[in-house]
């Protein structure tokens, strides 16, 4: 019987990485080990390998191709996805976005502040900008520039794609993202490209979260997901410290699906809704 | 393994094309202390097609002002040595070789628009040093894939569909299939040729730009550039699409991450300056 995860050792990952760029010229990056077995952990379960190397050694010698195309997949998939998890976006469309629209016109609040923290790529703050313009567009009376979303990572290669917004047919297969794609791209030959309306709503910017955040506004919703799974735990409990920092009092944060706070932070409370969950800051009575 | 074949081919091959005799012998007159406006003259004037060539490009928006440039020796007075040298150059390769499966203006524009980003690169770094040869060393990067297309068609042809198609690194199927990638191809020709070692190295070099020993920093300008016009869409042939670039060649640069607006911006431009020059100074 196999545990739950398969983990990687980074010998492993050196010999599966020259693989991979040997097969498909994809470079992985050394910051994907975690991610990375963790993904491929159903595929060796699937192709009944005991370990890795003999999972390795069974794509290598995969005549069928599916094993190759199962992994070419998860890889492709471990780059930051467009409305990665769904469930959560659901919830961001279907409830967060019209209590804003709302608070909007009721003049309860002039803008909302939103923050994609370890944007990556770019996927992550383009669907929050897909779902405000499409709420937006449907009140009158209330504008995308009142929703200001700032979208930050450490990386200039990841900066320099997000800030094109240029997208490969292979990164473009997901399935909410279906709806949205002849509405806010257009193609060229095998290259989607998100149309400028959508790019001219985000601020995108280098940031490492590391660093003093005192210069940030405060944000009413703060996506950091997937992002500190990559901390060491010291990191870990000084970033949600200084996100709790960053939250507006009735704000929201939301973290990836496989992620929880509580080992690191006494500041949230987790909240439920339909199959996703977020963090509030927890209210301490006086 | 088609190595041999191909290493044992380019050894053999001789001729130095016509052009570039001239255009060599430009550079090297251009680094003279004793070279004159009259010499260089003198020498491009032996083509007259190639003359005609430099004419238009440097009449073209990218090099003249308002005011028309009327002949070689007000060209040359007007842009400058270093400059005349680079154009002689490149249009020099421009009309050398003949495409036989390579799709010779997508080539081309992927080419030169890479060595005007180069240079606008350099520009925008925060050390903005003096990159001689990294506009030569952008346009002709992918030489090699010319080369290898002239020089060994069928076998390469399949090569390219290959990388095309599966939208994978063209190097690394060259290394599969021939055993040998198009910056080894194109370096060792053109050090054959007597192409300045900085070229030579940036060429080979390109993909691997920390590998690069006499030209390293304009390697890396070249390096990212190729990424900038592949990410634009204009790529060299193969349709390849390109994912990442390594960060810590971009912060080698002394780039800042705040320009990045600014050269999608320039891209536009960049490209309209390689249209033009394909039109003007090409077949």
């Amino acid at each position: 019987m196999l545990d739950s995860q398969i983990s990687i050792s980074l010998e492993e990952f050196f010999l599966f990485r020259n693989y991979v760029h040997q097969e498909y010229g994809i470079a992985l990056k050394d910051e994907e080990i975690t991610q990375i077995g963790s993904r491929l952990t159903r595929l060796m379960l699937e192709s009944k390998s005991t370990n890795f190397k003999d999972f390795y050694l069974k794509a290598k010698n995969d005549a069928t191709n599916k094993l190759k195309d199962g992994i070419i997949d998860t890889i492709t998939s471990v780059e930051t996805d467009w409305f990665r998890d769904t469930n959560p976006w659901l919830f961001f469309r279907d409830k967060i976005l019209p209590n804003f629209i709302d608070d909007l016109r009721n003049k309860r609040r002039e803008n909302v502040v939103i923050w994609s923290a370890g944007a990556s790529t770019g996927q992550e703050p383009y669907s929050i900008a897909m779902l405000v313009d499409e709420t937006v567009k449907k009140e009158p009376k209330i504008n995308s520039k009142q929703f200001f979303i700032l979208a930050t990572d450490i990386s200039p290669s990841s900066l320099y794609i997000a800030n094109s917004g240029r997208y490969s047919e292979i990164s473009m297969k997901n399935e909410m993202l279906k709806a949205y794609k002849s509405k806010y791209f257009e193609k060229t030959d095998k290259i989607y490209e998100i149309k400028n309306e959508i790019k001219k709503m985000i601020y995108f910017m280098k940031f490492n979260l590391l660093n003093n955040m005192d210069d940030l506004p405060t944000f009413d919703v703060i996506f950091c997901r997937n992002v500190a799974t990559h901390f060491s735990l010291d990191m870990k409990i000084k970033l949600y410290e200084k996100l709790a920092e960053k939250l507006d009092s009735k704000g929201m944060l939301f973290i990836g699906k496989d992620e929880s706070l509580n080992s690191y932070s006494n500041d949230f409370e987790r909240f439920e809704y339909q199959e996703s969950s977020f963090y509030r800051l927890r209210k301490i009575d006086v | 393994m088609f190595k041999k074949k191909i290493l044992d081919k380019l050894e053999r091959i001789d001729d130095l094309p016509t052009l570039l005799t001239i255009a060599l012998e430009v550079e090297r007159l251009v680094k003279d202390p004793n070279t004159s406006v009259e010499k260089i003259e003198y020498l491009i004037k032996n083509d007259p097609s190639l003359t005609a060539k430099v004419l238009k490009v440097a009449n073209s928006a990218t090099y003249s002002g308002t005011k028309r440039i009327m002949s070689l020796h007000q060209a040359i007075t007007r842009l400058g040595f270093d400059e005349i040298s680079k154009i002689t150059l490149a249009i020099t390769f421009l009309n050398t070789f003949k495409p036989k499966n390579i799709d010779y203006e997508q080539y081309w524009i992927h080419s030169i628009t890479t060595g005007y980003i180069a240079v606008k690169l350099n520009q925008l770094s925060d050390d903005e040093i003096d990159a001689d040869s990294v506009f030569t060393g952008g346009i002709l990067h992918d030489i090699g894939v010319l080369i290898l297309d002239q020089y060994f068609g069928d076998i390469y042809k399949k090569v390219f569909e290959i990388a095309g198609n599966k939208n994978l690194d063209l190097a690394l199927i060259e290394q599969n299939v021939l055993g040998i990638t198009h910056a080894e191809v194109g370096a060792i020709l053109l050090q054959k040729w007597k192409l300045p070692l900085q070229i030579t190295d940036i060429i080979l070099n390109h993909h691997n730009p920390k590998n690069s020993i006499s030209a390293q920093r304009d390697t890396k300008l070249v390096y990212i550039a190729n990424f900038i016009t592949n990410n634009r869409g204009y790529d060299n042939g193969t349709g390849f699409f390109p994912v990442h670039f390594y960060d810590d060649i971009w912060e080698d640069l002394n780039l800042s991450t705040n320009v990045i607006p600014k050269i999608i911006d320039e891209v536009e431009n960049e490209l309209e300056q390689a249209r033009s020059f394909l039109r003007l100074g090409g077949r």
